[in-house]
């Protein structure tokens, strides 16, 4: 997302992240990246449990997609650090709008099944249909 | 009459979360004006 940060600010957009992790991992992350969007923080979960967001379990660890991704992120040079309290919780991304308007919902389904920056770009330049 | 549901961002919109340096964010304020990619992730790093 880091990347193409300058994209959605020529679209007008927003970024934010959440994680369950806590406020010493997303200071590390956000010094390491040097990302400029607000990390947010739900120690709660209380916004995952809203969203519907999914949860993994032991086997999607040997699924080949997640085998896939691990191989692609590591390439990326990204690395894996401390996992914390929920370690199969799975992610989402999300596209919203004035109004409170859902505009766009990607709801993981697997370690790694990620919207990319991509298909978020793309829904943006989507007219609502609301 | 029929009661509409809410929307996600609707229900997301006034929780209020802390960012990594503790400064307090409402969701809702993120997509208040313009629109907001909200990525939720596993965890940092």
């Amino acid at each position: 997302m880091r990347e193409h940060q300058q994209a959605f600010r020529e679209k007008r957009t927003s970024l934010a992240a959440i994680s369950l992790g806590d406020s010493h991992y997303a200071r590390l992350f956000q010094e390491e990246t040097k990302i400029d969007f607000p990390l947010l923080i739900d120690e709660h979960r209380q916004t995952y449990e809203i969203a519907n967001l999914k949860s993994a379990n032991i086997l999607h660890l040997l699924r080949g997609d997640n085998f896939k991704s691990r191989k692609r992120a590591r390439a990326a040079g990204h690395q894996q650090h401390k996992l914390g309290r929920n370690p199969f919780q799975l992610g989402g991304s999300f596209i919203f709008g004035p109004g409170n308007i859902d505009r766009f919902a990607h709801l993981s389904q697997t370690f790694g099944d990620n919207a990319s920056p991509q298909t978020l770009l793309a829904a943006l330049d989507r007219p609502f249909e609301g | 009459m029929a009661i509409m549901p809410e929307s996600l961002s609707q229900q997301l919109a006034g929780i209020v979360l802390p960012d990594a340096f503790g400064k307090t964010i409402r969701l809702g304020s993120l997509w208040e004006t313009n629109p907001a990619v909200l990525v939720f992730l596993r965890h940092y790093g």
